[in-house]
């Protein structure tokens, strides 16, 4: 099945909120509202004609307003969003495949930066598990519902997430001196200072 | 002496400097005297932040950082790497024909040399030292071939966006079909030595065995997936490149010697995938054509608004790149899914219950790289 049936099945047997995405890019993928991404997870393995029982991939990255997108002209998404974060938000990535049925899916959804909430899917497959793990590390989205959410990259005091566009690095962790020698600051461009 | 002995679980450090982690993985293991009752990886420690380093370097300047991603297989990564870029061009039916042999080539041969050393240091652990020994030679053949073909020995940057950075001398193609007539041979001798030792085989077979329902559910890839008896390698399957023209066999775990899925599956299905490839190159060497090593690639790259995932089989398994371009000369997102990550989070579930020294054995039937592991 390609994704436009998949498309098809979601909004025939389901009340999810969904659109269907083909202009980005050489995949087209099935966008879901952050609260039903569970339930159409569940039911895109569950059911017998889609069957996905792998969870190939999951990931996301940190979205700031020049790169707004055109779903904002269907959905008012950001409205949940508390305080001044109100168009910057993090956008999570689920792709999916069947070895039984050879088919797969890119399942998108957006949560905002300023409550980086969502429903862990720990419980349909074992490997999201760390791929969640490695998402709340570097990302700081906090997956509701997951057994063991601590990172896995960074240390445990860590402070920050470092894939947020902005991220500035600590000049000292633990007595070690991280900042940029002279010779790093000879290098940087002119004019452009951080 | 009525009273029962006292018991209590120890808990007890691994690592990030133990010589069987294959680089610096942390284990740390509660146990029940000499069992493992719960296991817990902590990675990490090789974690180079090299996702974030693709936001801010051009998308062809991205490709030596692939190499370091895995070096036991950089050629395969610089593959990965390079057609996730080209599908998000849209120029993946642009690349010459002869690039395409020529990448299936050196893939196939950095998949051999990758499997040898898999298979050297699983040796290795055991305690068998001289299997790891022999495996270094032949490895050396391959890298000498690979440095003709393109001046580097381990980290190569030689495929590049488009086809490959320069073109193949028919003196590497003769040098290939030479050590391949050689290997073919050695294969059957190191195995005589220690893949059909009944010593060995008892070490291996019957311990930490994944069924093929937890294979799919902790997405394990690659040789380990399909030593739990699951017939699917994205070269046959999803096919890329030019390996719908070439012929060779998915070699899937039979149980052969214990239980279907146990380490000695995984062990087995790897040395019979360097036959694979032997059969690869083979027939590339007879079918390669003349023509262009590279097609015509602006210098300057900025391919259009969107995201991909690309898969592709290296010797770990099935690795994905997913790239969110925004337009402009660098990736907004790349992240590297790799075989040894999920391969890694398998172990808390297959090592409760085994002996300590059995997990040197899973960790070397795995076949897990720390630097893929933490990129």
């Amino acid at each position: 099945m390609n994704t436009l049936e998949i498309f098809e099945q979601i909004k025939k047997n389901t009340d999810a909120i969904v659109s269907f995405q083909e202009e980005e890019g050489p995949t087209p993928s099935i966008y879901v509202r952050s609260d039903w991404v569970l339930p159409v997870l569940r039911y895109l393995k569950d059911d017998e004609a889609l069957d996905f029982n792998v969870l190939m991939n999951h990931t996301g990255f940190h979205e700031t307003e020049s790169s707004k997108l055109f779903w904002h002209l269907f959905f008012d998404i950001s409205q949940a969003a508390s305080g001044t974060h109100l168009h910057e938000e993090i956008r999570l990535f689920w792709h999916i495949y069947s070895y039984d049925k050879e088919h797969r899916v890119t399942i998108e959804s957006s949560i905002p930066l300023g409550k980086p909430e969502i429903d862990s899917v720990v419980s349909l497959w074992k490997s999201a598990n760390w791929l969640e793990r490695e998402v709340y590390d570097l990302l700081g989205v906090i997956y509701q519902g997951h057994p063991d959410l601590r990172r896995i990259m960074l240390p445990e005091d860590w402070e920050g997430h470092p894939l947020r566009k902005g991220y500035v690095a600590p000049d000292l962790y633990h007595g070690v001196d991280n900042s940029p020698s002279e010779i790093t600051k000879s290098f940087e461009p002119k004019g452009k200072s951080k | 002496m009525t009273s029962a002995l006292k018991t209590e679980y120890l808990t007890i450090n691994m690592g990030p400097q133990h010589p069987s982690t294959h680089g610096v993985i942390r284990f740390i293991l509660k146990t029940d005297g000499e069992i493992i009752y719960e296991c817990d990886p902590d990675v990490g420690y090789l974690h180079r932040g090299i996702e974030k380093i693709a936001e801010s370097v051009t998308w062809q300047g991205f490709v030596p950082y692939t190499d370091r991603v895995d070096y036991v297989c950089a050629m395969n990564a610089n593959l990965a790497y390079c057609m996730a870029v080209e599908k998000l061009m849209g120029i993946e039916t642009e690349i010459p024909k002869r690039a395409e042999y020529i990448r299936v080539i050196v893939c196939e041969l950095n998949r051999i040399s990758s499997h040898a050393i898999a298979i050297g240091a699983a040796d290795l652990d055991m305690g068998a030292f001289t299997p790891f020994v022999h495996f270094l030679r032949e490895r050396e053949h391959i890298n000498d071939l690979l440095e003709i073909a393109c001046g580097a020995r381990l980290t190569y940057n030689y495929i590049c966006i488009g086809g490959v950075n320069n073109d193949l001398s028919p003196t590497f193609l003769s040098k290939t079909a030479e050590f391949l007539d050689h290997f073919e041979v050695v294969v059957e001798q190191i195995n005589r030595l220690i893949s059909y030792n009944q010593i060995f085989i008892k070490r291996f077979a019957n311990v930490a065995v994944v069924p093929a329902k937890m294979a799919i559910d902790y997405n394990l890839v690659g040789p380990n997936l399909r030593g739990s008896g699951v017939k699917f390698d994205i070269r046959k399957d999803k096919p890329y490149s030019v390996y719908p023209e070439l012929d060779f066999d998915v070699p899937i775990g039979s149980g052969r010697e214990g239980t279907l899925g146990d380490c000695y599956d995984r062990y087995m299905v790897r040395v019979e995938e360097i036959r694979e490839s032997i059969k690869i190159i083979r027939q590339c060497l007879k079918q390669i054509p003349d023509g262009e090593s590279k097609a015509i690639v602006k210098s300057t790259i900025k391919p259009p608004k969107g995201h991909v995932y690309f898969r592709t089989e290296t010797p770990r398994g099935d690795t994905g790149y997913f790239i969110y371009s925004d337009g402009n000369t660098s990736p907004v997102r790349l992240k590297i899914r790799t075989g040894s990550f999920t391969g890694m989070s398998i172990i808390p579930e297959i090592a409760r219950g085994v002996f300590i020294a059995d997990l040197v054995a899973i960790i070397g039937s795995l076949d897990i790289v720390a630097p893929e592991l933490d990129r």
